[in-house]
């Protein structure tokens, strides 16, 4: 049976002429387990899909099972209870809480679910790279560092679902990496769900399945593993070379500017 | 919806602090104009004498040869009892003061209030205090019986009403709560008071005196003597009135009980004024500077946006200054409508006056007082909103545009906070977030409960003082006053009626060099007992013993902070012109500038063996079996009953100032902790994403508003405190002192009320997280 079962999931924003279909009609199963991509343009519905996976945006249509259970959509806080007891929820931004140390971040959502755990936040913060750090606060570490105190924060009760939106959108590619395997390291050895947005074509490489939406529908589903991995790993090289050609045209264009002026 | 609510609380507090202060100011200037105009009307004397005996009016007048004089008048002033059938049916004996006045009296003349002033024999005039109170019901026609010092009991025809200007306060003598059902005051033909009360037709013992213009005065509340010159004609008065026989007094103004304490009360008004506007108007700079430093905050990168395009410090300054302007306007404007409407200083001066029973001459409004409370109201405002648009000016593109958030929060209060669950440590740390909007709004705050807390606490330490020196310490029923001939009829009547008597001996006489009067009372039994008729509450030192030299005496500790005298001390009195040394052998708390000795001492003074006693009745006793003996008779139940009322009253006057404290505590920290809600509206939206339910979220908000309403409870409770002990410094003359009585009750309301004011938040701030759109607020914060 599939931990997500979305069935013709549809979300509209507006009205008549300013209809806008965040979703249309999206049906979608995701098992216990999978490790998904979400990609596409922007405006594609990506984030809506996520959020309303999160039961934080409710579907103007459709059903959603969680387990095989329904989940709760409409009553604000059976979503957030729902939210509590299965979903793990790492932000764009971090979304740390500044008066709080990295420990007590992690301390924090434990205590939420009612299953504080000093040891194992200590453990989390320790798998995610950050060691020694667990009294920092927020404004005393860098962007990967924070985000992956979220990480290990959206960990800490160890929910059944993953979720991220553009977790790494905020960090460069080195520190992506980084903590992009801290994340899906984590969650395989757990047995985790997760499912990330991102437009980042190399982060595909850490999903199982990487599923592509535009204008609101699902348009590919493909599955990740090691074919995925070459055809992304060739989309990575090809950028690269683009880069590579590109930073070469740079060098030149110096090159014969130095020259010129020399030979004035 | 939010910054419409701290729109609103900031032009509430503006418009409340200039209504209060036209209120309060105009009320003061029509104060004034209502006592120039009716002491003016009722030609208010400069000086007066009283003799210390009944003299002749030839002889007396005479006095006023020595001097320049544009009047001299004399008048016959007599206590006696009055008895009266009120509008129920009841009837009852009163304490009364008679006036024998000269026809066609120009100093001290009465303002009529209904029918004739001008009594002949057989006639009276009432005073209105007593005769329009609603529990008398008396009418023009009606009839009154009087009963003056020895003589037989006469009934009078009441032929009109009238106030005089030595009765506006209308209290009886060493008191200073009025007493408007059972006190009368009458008015009376001279010649006939003489002839009723068994004295020659001429008989008189008050000189009123006008003198050319209005001298200058001295003033009980400033060390300063203003009334030099006037001195020296009292002193000259004094002289002639010696040289002629006719020992006495000389008073001016400044000495007279009721002009005096009214006097002190309009001046109070207006110098607390400006200082009730001036906390007012600072609370509503604080406001609104802490609600525009969120505002620029909030608005930081549109300001950042603004000036990479190209805008200067000048254009975003600028911007910023005209907020509290737009904000000031409305509010003042708002005010200065409210302080003139029906519900504005016109009202509360005739309320106020109505309480007092003084006729209001005039009230009027005064446009130069509203335009510059208006206009003085907009430049603090604006003044307060000089900083944060100085702030905006500042910001740099790259500083707003570039960063995130690099706040790390205060270390001690993380380390101390660091054991604690990290929910109920958030909760705390947050309080802290902003230390500067944290101090600003507890400055605010405790300015606030200055009004609230400090009233509450000077009513408070008011009403014990009065509840402790009228009614616990007095174990007696009856308090009389008789002629000392009397002593044998009174004493062989209380052998037969009363189950506790004391004879006391009671007299007045002034500290050597000064004006300022000392009643001593002589006792039998000088105790810190309870069982004692009149309990001394001492306060240091030990009681007197009888018969030593010089007699040992209990000073009250109103006389001894003001004089700055101390157990051991010598203080000379002059008494009837003769100087006299005693030793403070203890301090007592008591009501009036008193001193309390063994009446053994005390006759050798006074040169009488007592004029008064202090009893308890038998069940088969009847005070009415002694009435025809005595001069006055108190009943302490009555007494402590008309007090009570005056103080309630008084406390429901109080009423108004506590709402307008309440209100601007109340919207203080309703603004901050709006504005500290709004601030963390991300975090919380993130604890929401989390999975935290309202009732956590309602937890950590309770925390932080309770430990914010804790600190403003205390806060507040120091300031009033403060202002209390200020203010009964300030308020303290010689005719009325205000003891400092810390009462730790209303210390526990201070603090409870700014609690449950900061508590009062949450449900606003639960209400809030639960119409919180997560996605819209998540989003705000990743943009």
């Amino acid at each position: 049976m599939s931990l997500i079962e979305l069935n013709e999931i549809s979300r509209y924003y507006g009205e008549g002429d300013t209809l806008v279909k965040a979703l249309d009609g999206i049906d979608l199963k995701i098992n216990q387990g999978e490790i998904v991509a979400l990609l596409g343009p922007s405006g594609s519905g990506k984030t809506t899909l996520l959020n309303t996976i999160a039961a934080l945006d409710i579907p103007t249509e459709g059903t959603y099972s969680f387990d095989g259970s329904e989940v709760p959509m409409g009553k604000v806080e059976p979503m957030t209870s729902f939210r509590r007891e299965n979903i793990g929820y790492i932000f764009q931004f971090f979304n740390l809480l500044a008066d709080l140390t990295a420990l007590e971040n992690v301390l924090l959502v434990q205590d939420l679910a009612g299953s504080r755990d000093n040891e194992k936040a200590i453990q989390l913060l320790e798998t995610v790279g950050l060691k020694g750090l667990e009294n920092r606060f927020p404004s005393q570490m860098s962007g990967g560092q924070r985000q992956r105190v979220a990480i290990a924060r959206s960990l800490a009760k160890s929910p059944r679902l993953i979720l991220g939106d553009e977790l790494t959108g905020n960090l460069d590619s080195e520190t992506s990496a980084i903590v992009m395997d801290a994340l899906t390291k984590t969650c395989r050895d757990n047995k985790m769900t997760t499912i990330f947005v991102t437009h980042d074509h190399s982060l595909t490489r850490f999903a199982t399945r990487i599923i592509h939406l535009d204008s609101g529908k699902i348009i590919k589903d493909e599955s990740g593993g090691i074919d995925n991995m070459i055809t992304t790993s060739r989309m990575v090289v090809e950028d690269v070379i683009d880069d590579a050609i590109g930073g070469m045209k740079k060098v030149a264009s110096k090159v014969k500017s130095i020259a010129s002026s020399i030979l004035e | 919806m939010r910054t419409k609510l701290r729109v609103f609380t900031v032009v509430l507090l503006i418009t409340l602090s200039v209504y209060a202060g036209v209120v309060f100011s105009e009320h003061s200037r029509n104060a004034k104009m209502v006592y120039d105009d009716f002491y003016s009307e009722t030609n208010l004397a400069d000086l007066i004498v009283e003799t210390y005996d009944i003299e002749s009016k030839e002889n007396l007048t005479s006095s006023c040869l020595s001097i320049e004089v544009v009047n001299c008048e004399s008048s016959l002033i007599l206590n006696g009892q009055s008895n009266y059938t009120f509008k129920d049916g009841s009837s009852k004996w009163m304490n009364s003061k008679l006036y024998g006045m000269e026809n066609n009296a120009e100093v001290n003349s009465l303002w009529k209030i209904e029918g004739s002033i001008t009594p002949k024999g057989g006639e009276v005039v009432i005073d209105s205090h007593f005769a329009k109170n609603s529990t008398v019901g008396m009418s023009i026609g009606d009839s009154i019986d009087f009963s003056i010092g020895e003589g037989e009991i006469h009934t009078l025809e009441i032929v009109g009403f009238a106030n005089s200007p030595l009765e506006l306060l209308y209290a009886e003598p060493g008191s200073i709560f009025p007493q408007e059902s059972a006190y009368v005051v009458a008015y009376l033909d001279v010649e006939y008071l003489a002839e009723i009360s068994g004295n020659d037709i001429d008989a008189r013992n008050t000189l009123n005196i006008d003198l050319e213009g209005t001298p200058n005065f001295d003033f009980s509340d400033t060390d300063a003597n203003e009334g030099e010159e006037i001195d020296l004609v009292r002193q000259q008065l004094s002289n002639s009135l010696n040289e002629s026989e006719t020992p006495g007094i000389v008073y001016h103004r400044g000495d007279l009980t009721s002009p005096e304490l009214l006097r002190l009360d309009q001046s109070g008004l207006e110098k607390g004024t400006p200082f009730i506007l001036g906390v007012l108007l600072f609370i509503s700079g604080l406001v609104i500077a802490i609600s525009l430093d969120r505002l620029i905050k909030t608005q930081s990168r549109e300001i950042a946006v603004m000036r990479t395009v190209g805008a200067s410090n000048r254009d975003v300054m600028l911007g910023y200054l005209l907020v509290p302007l737009f904000l000031g306007v409305p509010g003042v404007i708002a005010g200065i409508l409210l302080g003139i409407s029906p519900i504005g200083s016109e009202a509360f001066t005739k309320f106020y006056f109505g309480f007092l029973g003084i006729p209001v001459v005039v009230t009027r409004h005064h446009p130069d007082l509203l335009f510059t409370l208006g206009l003085s109201a907009l430049a603090i405002v604006c003044l307060f909103g000089i900083r944060p648009a100085w702030k905006a000016a500042k910001i740099q593109p790259l500083e707003i545009l570039g960063q995130g958030d690099a706040r790390t929060p205060n270390r001690f209060i993380s380390k101390i906070t660091s054991k604690l669950p990290p929910g109920i440590g958030l909760g705390l740390r947050s309080t802290f977030r902003k230390p500067t909007r944290l101090l600003v709004t507890l400055v605010a705050l405790s300015l606030a409960m200055v009004i609230l807390g400090g009233t509450m606490m000077f009513v408070t330490g008011f009403t014990e003082a009065f509840n402790e020196s009228l009614d616990e310490q007095e174990n007696w029923e009856y308090q009389i006053s008789m002629p000392s001939s009397n002593i044998e009829n009174v004493t062989a009547w209380a052998d037969e009626s009363t189950s506790s008597f004391e004879l006391t001996l009671t007299s007045s006489a002034t500290i050597s060099g000064t004006n300022k009067e000392l009643i001593l009372k002589g006792a039998d039994v000088v105790s810190d007992q309870e069982t004692a008729l009149h309990r001394l509450n001492m306060l240091d030192g030990k009681l007197p013993k009888e018969g030593q030299f010089p007699p040992e005496i209990i000073l009250d500790e109103g006389s001894s902070e003001i004089e700055d005298y101390s157990v051991g001390d010598t203080i000379s009195i002059d008494y009837q012109g003769t100087k006299y040394d005693l030793k403070i052998s203890g301090i007592a708390r008591e009501i009036s500038r008193s001193v309390y000795l063994h009446r053994a001492d005390l006759v050798s003074i006074v040169g009488e063996e007592a004029n008064g006693a202090l009893l308890v009745l038998l069940p088969e006793g009847d005070i009415e079996d002694i009435r025809i003996s005595t001069s006055s008779i108190v009943e302490k139940e009555i007494m402590v009953e008309s007090v009570k009322q005056i103080i309630n009253q008084q406390t429901e006057i109080m009423q108004s100032v506590y709402a307008i404290g309440g209100l601007l505590a109340i919207a203080i920290l309703f603004n901050t902790l709006l504005i500290n809600l709004s601030e963390r509206d991300s975090e919380l939206a993130t604890l929401r994403v989390l999975g935290a339910s309202r009732s956590r979220l309602a937890v950590i908000l309770t925390v932080e508003h309770t430990f914010i309403g804790l600190l403003g409870g205390i806060a507040g409770a120091l300031v009033s405190i403060g202002y209390y002990t200020a203010m009964a410094d300030l308020s303290s003359t010689w005719a009325f002192h205000f003891p400092v009585i810390i009462d730790y009750f209303v210390i526990l309301k201070i603090i409870g009320f700014v609690l449950i004011a900061a508590l009062l938040t949450t449900p606003v701030g639960i209400w809030r997280i639960g119409r919180m759109d997560l996605l819209e607020v998540v989003a705000r914060h990743e943009r």
